[in-house]
């Protein structure tokens, strides 16, 4: 899965987002390391939209004042997809512990 | 509302995308962008690096996923998508494209010509441009990880002053308290070394231990200096690669080998690698910083902090935590630190000045201009073209050719058009970078590494498929949107309809209001320098040589040490032959400005950083003659201002009119650090630096004595025809000295002012190259266009039209066009000139005189251009002209 689709993902576990909202959840999760640029953020969206991992939303009551803003929502199956990923990502993580001892890295 | 100009500009882009994805996203992704716009952060950097970096990223952004969009490739489910023989399809496609791209631009040889070598000149002078603005304003500086490189520096919260130099106990603590950087300091310095033929002085710094290790440097020879070496005791040093050549045979046991450094022994502990660069290229030996025992010194602020962010850490953080490190010092030193805080900024920001910069990216602009004309005036030539060859284009999708292949044909032509000129304009940048670098001054950093090189042509290469993709596409959408039945019928009159022809008319009004802008920001740039060369510095630079000399503290240690060598030396000066008089400052114009604070009696102030600063400047007696800066009251210094005496002060007009405006100020008393002193005289405003007259207090330097002195000597001749002289009559006095920085005031003023007459030496070449470019367009196309009324004027004629009013109709469609690109110039104008006031000193960026006489000149010109064609219009001959049809 491509790390932009994962956190736009991650993001949305909570919350339903808009778009820029999305975008900005990204960047204070990845502290300013994945600014999602709007082309690269709805065409990810565009995607996940097709592949069912994510649908559109209806816009929350206290927002409506602004119907230019689609709010997007994780469908149940992007939450497993999702969860599939981060147990991958673990047990990755997990196997640069057993590869390098801890006495090891703690030196670098 | 009104919709912003970036939304209509990020509107435009957004066309890159298919019309379904737009139709579903665009008015999203508008406001996101909208949203990310009002956020974007400037990170200290200027406007106009802020909005490149911006939009550069946004194109960045659309570019790559409206390409991958368009033409998808899911890995994630590619056996359903993509199969084998759509992807042999496609690759036999193409290379019959360019077969046939080949073919036909080998077909017409002569257009192919014009339109290459008007491409090849708008992406060399870009190329050319950029190699400048890329070294300026984008290359890394020449250490591992450069965007992680700070300069730290102290920051006054009362006068808002910073950048401003540290004390060596502040940066020493915030080195130990620092999560986010590393920390060293560095200062300048300079040493006489002696023991070779003759004394000579060279430049060096004195840095702390960690220096190069927060540059990310390591030494080529032995190592570099240790934490206890920071105490002041350790005689070591540090040599570059070019000393170690030039005054050491590049002899392999240099280590261990002693050098005597302003009388002192320093063993030499390591040779730093060939090409290490810091600041300027002049510094050839390093030694280490003199830590002040017991936290001494925490006011004396002249260190210079580098810095390197640390892993994980931003900008952003590491500011917030130097601002919490300086409160807690001004906490724990409120007599010398209260009011004082601190910050980092990028480093690269600080090797070039801002002039430069500016420059850079104004010149890259103009040049970006001058390759839009050039676009305009190919895709001119497209469209005459495509309109020649609509049989071919028509019986191709006769034959089943589908619109689509027919607009990627055509791109795919474009784009080799594009390449040859991209390839020529790439060779002529090469000679454009020669010319370019025999501008720049010697001691512009890193002057060598202007040249065409792996990122230049990078850039050169995405300016061609840019340039390639923006006048191919007009023309080819032309053609293809023209139906087979159409074009055929409109393939007999060799024209491509009304839509064509209005296509044309606006792309040479674009190209007139383009060369309206470049022009014009080029006549004011003149108008600046020539305004520059006129301007009164309030003192006379042409006869004056200047050089620097420093006592070494070991030698003069006292302050009557240093003020008796001083007046030993100026009447030595002075009775050498061709000088006339002799002077000197702390510093001269244009060179550091150092300031102080200082307290009128009668004024109160309620805190002490509320006291006033001015500029301050220990001068010898002589010097305002020198310069020839008026004494407008009062007396100059004279031999009765020494050491023993009470202190004297001379103020500039701007000092008087900021505390006794209209009133005779000679006979007050002002207090600098602690001492009053009396004010003597007043002298005239001087520029200093900056355009404004800052208030100036100066001391004689017999009085107010300082161990390094710049000498301004007056001469009755060329001023380094005295030289060699000066030389030996400072050797007579001290044969451990040496004058260095010896340069004449006019070079030193000029080199300050490098950064504008580059700017006004290379804005008329891309001047000229935007009008001539812009003038081609118009001729081009009234050409065009008399060539394709033949008929129309021929059935006039042949109703009794004189020759007369055939002429004024031609030269009216011109002239409508040319004021209609005028008027629009006029419009646009405005918005790159105003960015040009740093340049133009006393001249206005919107300076009338420039803004009636260019586009009048240009009207003029293109009249000039629309005449030619006009006049062959007249000779048809109706027999003939009817018969063509």
């Amino acid at each position: 899965m491509k790390q932009q689709w994962f956190h736009i993902l991650l993001a949305l576990v909570e919350q339903d987002l808009h778009g820029y909202g999305i975008q900005r959840a990204v960047l204070e999760r990845t502290d300013g390391q994945i600014r999602l640029w709007p082309a690269m953020l709805y065409r990810s969206l565009s995607t996940l939209d097709e592949a069912g991992l994510v649908e559109k939303a209806n816009t929350p009551a206290d927002e409506q004042e602004d119907e230019r803003r689609q709010y997007y929502s994780l469908t149940s199956r992007g939450r497993k997809r999702l969860e599939e990923e981060a147990s991958l990502m673990k047990s990755w993580a997990e196997e640069v512990g057993t590869l390098i001892p801890a006495r090891q890295r703690s030196k670098t | 509302m009104k919709t912003p100009f970036q939304i209509r500009v990020y509107r435009l882009l957004l066309l890159l995308f298919p019309r379904s994805f737009r139709n579903r996203y665009g008015t999203q992704m508008e406001e996101s962008f909208a949203e990310m716009w009002r956020e974007r952060r400037w990170g200290g950097r200027t406007w106009a690096e802020s909005n490149f970096s911006f939009w550069a990223q946004a194109v960045a952004d659309t570019l790559a996923n409206a390409s991958s969009e368009r033409f998808p490739v899911r890995l994630e489910d590619n056996e359903k998508r993509t199969s084998l023989p759509r992807t042999r399809n496609l690759m036999e496609s193409w290379a019959t494209d360019i077969r046939m791209a080949i073919r036909s631009i080998r077909r017409s040889p002569g257009v192919v010509t014009v339109a290459v070598v008007m491409l090849a000149l708008g992406i060399g002078a870009n190329v050319t441009i950029f190699s400048l603005t890329d070294l300026v304003t984008l290359r890394p500086l020449p250490y591992p990880q450069p965007e992680r490189q700070v300069f730290v520096f102290a920051a006054y919260e009362a006068s808002g002053a910073i950048y401003q130099p540290m004390s060596t106990p502040d940066l020493f603590d915030m080195r130990e308290r620092s999560r986010s950087l590393d920390l060293a300091a560095r200062s300048d310095s300079s040493f006489t070394l002696t023991g070779g033929d003759y004394p000579e002085r060279i430049e060096g710094d004195r840095v702390s231990s960690n220096f190069f290790s927060v540059l990310g440097v390591e030494v080529a020879l032995g190592r570099s200096f240790l934490r206890e070496e920071e105490q002041g005791s350790a005689e070591v040093a540090v040599i570059t690669d070019g000393l170690w050549r030039r005054a050491f045979g590049a002899d392999p046991d240099i280590l261990g080998q002693t050098i005597m450094l302003s009388s002192e022994p320093h063993t030499i502990i390591g040779v730093l690698p060939r090409g290490f660069w810091y600041i300027n290229n002049l510094n050839e030996v390093y030694v280490p910083i003199e830590a002040p025992e017991g936290g001494q010194g925490r006011g004396d602020r002249y260190q210079e902090g580098v810095g390197r962010l640390r892993p994980g850490f931003t900008i952003r953080q590491a500011n917030a935590e130097l601002e919490e490190i300086a409160a807690g010092l001004a906490e724990e030193y409120p007599e010398t630190n209260r009011g004082i805080s601190a910050g980092a900024h990028p480093f690269a920001d600080r090797v070039y000045p801002q002039q430069f910069r500016q420059g850079g990216l104004i010149a890259l602009v103009a040049a970006a201009l001058v390759l839009l004309i050039a676009c305009a005036n190919v895709a001119n030539l497209m469209l005459a073209r495509i309109s020649g060859r609509g049989h071919e284009i028509a019986i191709r999708s006769a034959l089943g050719a589908s619109r689509r292949r027919i607009v990627r044909q055509l791109l795919v032509e474009a784009m080799g058009i594009s390449l040859l000129g991209g390839a020529l304009g790439v060779i002529l940048a090469m000679y454009g970078a020669m010319a370019l670098v025999s501008l720049l001054p010697d001691s512009f950093p890193r002057v060598d590494q202007i040249a065409i090189n792996g990122r230049t042509l990078a850039f050169a290469l995405v300016l061609t498929t840019l340039t390639g993709l923006l006048f191919g596409i007009l023309p080819s959408l032309q053609s293809a949107r023209l139906g087979i039945a159409g074009t055929l019928q409109q393939s007999r009159r060799g024209a491509a309809g009304p839509t064509g022809g209005r296509m044309r008319r606006v792309l040479v009004v674009g190209e007139v209001a383009l060369a309206l802008v470049v022009v014009l920001a080029c006549a004011l740039l003149i108008q600046g320098f020539f305004s520059l060369q006129s301007i009164d510095f309030g003192y006379e630079i042409d006869n004056i040589l200047t050089f620097r000399l420093s006592l070494p503290d070991e030698k003069y240690p006292d302050d009557a040490d240093v003020a008796r060598f001083w007046e030993d030396l100026l009447p030595r000066l002075a009775a050498v032959p061709g000088v006339e008089l002799t002077g000197g400052s702390w510093f001269l114009p244009f060179m550091a400005d150092p300031v102080d604070n200082y307290e009128v009696p009668g004024e109160s102030y309620t805190d002490s950083d509320q006291r006033p600063h001015a500029s301050v400047r220990m001068v010898f007696p002589d010097y305002f003659q020198v310069m020839r800066i008026p004494l407008i009251q009062g007396r100059p210094f004279s031999s009765a201002h020494r050491l023993d005496q009470p202190c004297a002060l001379i103020v500039n007009e701007a000092f008087v009119a900021r505390h006794w405006p209209g009133d005779h100020p000679v006979g007050n008393e002002v207090i600098f650090g602690g001492d009053s002193c009396e004010l003597i005289g007043v002298v005239g405003d001087t520029v200093e630096g900056s355009r404004e007259h800052r208030p100036m207090a100066y001391f004689s330097g017999l009085q107010v004595t300082t161990e390094s002195m710049y000498f301004a000597l007056r001469t009755s001749g060329p001023p380094t025809t005295v030289v060699r002289d000066v030389r030996s009559a400072v050797a007579r006095l001290d044969p451990d000295l040496a004058i260095y920085r010896v340069r004449s005031m006019r070079e030193v003023v000029q080199r300050a002012l490098s950064g504008l007459t580059i700017v006004a030496k290379v804005m008329p070449v891309v001047a000229t190259l935007a009008l001539s470019l812009a003038l081609i367009g118009v001729y081009a196309l009234m050409a065009y266009s008399v060539t394709r009324r033949t008929h129309e004027v021929g059935v006039r004629m042949a109703l009794g039209a004189r020759s007369r009013d055939v002429l004024r109709l031609v030269i009216r469609q011109g002239t409508s066009l040319t004021i209609a690109g005028i008027l629009i110039g006029l419009v646009i104008a405005p918005l790159l000139t105003s960015s040009l006031a740093d340049f133009l000193f006393e001249v206005s960026p919107f300076d009338w005189r420039a803004f009636t006489l260019v586009p009048i000149a240009l009207l003029i010109a293109a009249l000039a251009a629309t005449y030619l064609p006009a006049r062959r219009a007249t000779r048809v001959d109706p027999l003939v002209a009817l018969r063509s049809e």
